[in-house]
């Protein structure tokens, strides 16, 4: 299973390119968190792996076969975004059964069972729904469908505390009984650090970093101390670092490196991991 | 049991710690069942493959296994385990910091043990 | 497997659009004709022909963005909303036709001097005359679904190079249209009469009636049918969301 690899997409919109150059993959059964900051290019990539939109150049496959207008292979991707793309006046459980009827793997059971968790009323029409409860009915599609690869592109858009906290454990009971491909774009880093398992930052059209969470934590660290001793200290050791970003309040000042601490110039200062909301700003700062 | 993502610990050591914590405190009695990685990571919103993660690594020791389409027990003997490991583990996780913290402040050994003597008799 | 799914879908969906129209649209005719009958008056009527050209024409218009929508959002590919698409047209324009020649026909079991129900056939007095009833209705048959089916395209075609254009692109088919048909197509005419001439009677020669003879007409329909459907396929190809 060779799952879905981009290799070298670009996209332009106009005058401005979205997406330069991008390659990546996709394995079966894990749970990736796309991150990027607004305008990074997160919906446009999502889009074009689902065949909403074309590359200028480069190549989607699945499983080493084409996905564009490859109804096959399209049948095995479901994005969820901020457009609605059912018809005006259709209600809710007729979305759940349209959605059957192309999918036939999608459990209409489970989604009906969501919607009460999440006290969606089946009989109301899309349109009329607000925006957090538009969230929920998409998500509740996304997570019923049962296909190897899923895509939510901002799926807690309004939603309050209490259904974000059950939009994840609903994720991860479904990740963990029947393991599938989830990509999540969030702008909310710090509340789904622990969900995903491997981390894709978009920055300006080009992708930054794509490894497992844990390795990309434990690539950096912060350092504080006196703005003189971190100075001497980056300058003894910033060529073997990475220094992604510094913060100085005062007399303090703290520096964020990728790279390892060395553990004799540490001492009296103050080293501490970065956490995924921290290094991605710090990465994303231009 | 807490799982701080923040922490310096990878969240899957974390899960472990708390594992074994609650098999230490009796929470998880030996030969009992503990939850299932659906369980772990729903409850704590954790990756499944992270909570699997921290628990092979007690599978690995010994100190829980496996039971096939059942699904994971506290193994017979190791509360004994656990502590012996701890307690090897005890120097370097609380008296090597404890000293140096010490040492900052200007603290000699004598007074370092007048104050843990004071506690042990609280 | 999603050919028939997007037919499926786009059958039952614009069934009942269909089904109101029918019977609105027989229930006025046949009042029309209970009124005349009573009022003893005599009346041709034109049947259902131009009102269910105008219909189709208005559904090709809206077979295009919602259903696009919805089929994207489920894993179909543009090749197939195509393909499916112009399967649920043909269908229903036999539907369609079928329903209009048996509406037609059968009001002529009931001969009256006073009501005559009209249709397309009617047109070709010649060949009405001298054939045989069976042919009739077979003509009216091939010509009616071809005459709806072409209606339809025009409309699709319409609907989706709309959805492909660009914001001024957009402002000026909505506006450049009628105004060129409408004033400027006139204001030509005016100012070459000969050449207006001409073009009018290319346009009598192919679309049959010069000669009267409705294989013509036929003809006509499919080239223009099968050119509608052409320029459909290459712009639903490169339609993005």
């Amino acid at each position: 299973m060779k799952g879905i690899e981009v290799k070298n997409v670009t996209k332009t919109f106009q005058d401005t390119t979205a997406l330069s150059q991008v390659s990546l993959n996709l394995e079966a059964g894990k749970i990736y968190g796309l991150l990027g900051r607004n305008g990074a290019g997160k919906s446009t990539l999502l889009n074009l792996i689902t065949n909403r939109k074309f590359p200028d150049e480069g190549t989607i496959t699945l499983d080493g076969a084409t996905v564009a207008e490859n109804d096959a292979l399209l049948q095995q991707v479901f994005l969820i975004n901020e457009q609605n793309l059912f018809p005006e006046g259709m209600k809710v459980k007729k979305a759940f059964q349209v959605t059957k009827l192309f999918h036939p793997s999608f459990d209409e059971e489970y989604a009906l069972q969501l919607c009460k968790k999440f006290e969606l009323n089946t009989k109301k029409k899309i349109k009329s729904l607000s925006t957090g409860y538009q969230s929920i009915f998409k998500n509740i599609l996304a997570l019923s469908v049962n296909v190897p690869y899923v895509f939510f592109d901002e799926p807690v858009l309004g939603l309050d505390a209490y259904h974000r906290d059950l939009f994840y454990k609903l994720l991860i009971e479904k990740y963990s009984i029947s393991p599938f491909t989830a990509v999540i774009s969030t702008h909310l880093i710090e509340e789904v650090a622990t969900v995903i398992e491997n981390v894709i930052i978009i920055k300006k059209g080009t992708i930054i970093k794509n490894q497992s969470c844990e390795e990309l934590l434990s690539s950096g660290y912060c350092i504080s101390g006196t703005a003189s001793q971190i100075d001497s200290y980056l300058f003894s050791y910033g060529s073997s670092q990475e220094l992604i970003g510094t913060d100085s309040i005062g007399g303090l000042k703290t520096a964020y490196l990728l790279g390892t601490p060395d553990s004799s110039a540490v001492s009296g200062l103050e080293v501490s991991q970065m956490d995924l909301q921290k290094l991605f700003i710090q990465l994303t700062n231009s | 049991m807490k799982i701080n993502p923040d922490q310096e610990k990878p969240i899957f050591i974390q899960i472990a710690e708390g594992i074994e914590d609650g098999i230490l405190t009796g929470a998880f009695p030996e030969g009992s069942q503990i939850p299932s990685i659906t369980e772990f990571s729903v409850n704590y919103k954790i990756n499944p493959a992270t909570a699997l993660k921290g628990i092979n690594l007690l599978v690995d020791e010994n100190i829980i296994f496996k039971k096939r389409g059942v699904g994971m027990f506290v193994s017979n003997g190791a509360v004994k385990q656990l502590k012996e490991k701890r307690q090897n583990q005890f120097y370097n996780n609380y008296i090597s910091n404890l000293i140096e913290e010490a040492k900052r402040l200007g603290f000699s050994s004598d007074d370092i043990i007048a104050m843990i003597e004071r506690g042990f008799s609280q | 497997m999603n050919i028939k799914r997007v037919i499926h879908y786009q059958l039952f969906d614009l069934g009942k659009a269909f089904l109101i129209y029918y019977f609105i649209i027989l229930s006025i005719i046949l009042l029309g004709g209970g009124v005349v009958i009573i009022s003893s008056g005599n009346a041709t009527f034109n049947g259902t022909g131009f009102s269910s050209t105008v219909f189709c024409f208005i559904a090709g218009l809206c077979m295009f963005r919602e259903y696009f929508y919805l089929f994207s959002q489920n894993g179909v590919s543009r090749k197939t909303t195509y393909i499916g698409t112009l399967s649920s047209i043909a269908l229903l324009s036999a539907l369609m036709s079928i329903i209009e020649v048996l509406f037609v026909y059968l009001s002529r079991l009931f001969p009256s001097d006073r009501i005559r129900f009209m249709h397309f056939m009617d047109i070709f007095t010649q060949v009405t005359a001298s054939s045989s009833l069976a042919l009739q209705i077979l003509l009216d048959l091939i010509l009616t679904f071809l005459i709806i089916i072409t209606c339809f395209s025009a409309g699709y075609l319409i609907a989706v190079l709309f959805y492909r254009s660009s914001k001024i692109l957009k402002i000026g088919i909505a506006a450049g249209l009628p105004v060129l048909l409408f004033l400027g197509l006139p204001l030509l005419a005016y100012i070459f009469p000969e050449a207006a001439a001409r073009c009018g009677k290319l346009l009598m020669t192919i679309s049959g009636l010069e000669s009267g003879n409705p294989l013509i007409t036929m003809l006509t329909l499919v080239i223009t049918a099968a050119f509608l459907n052409i320029v459909n396929y290459f712009a639903v190809r490169k339609a993005e969301l």
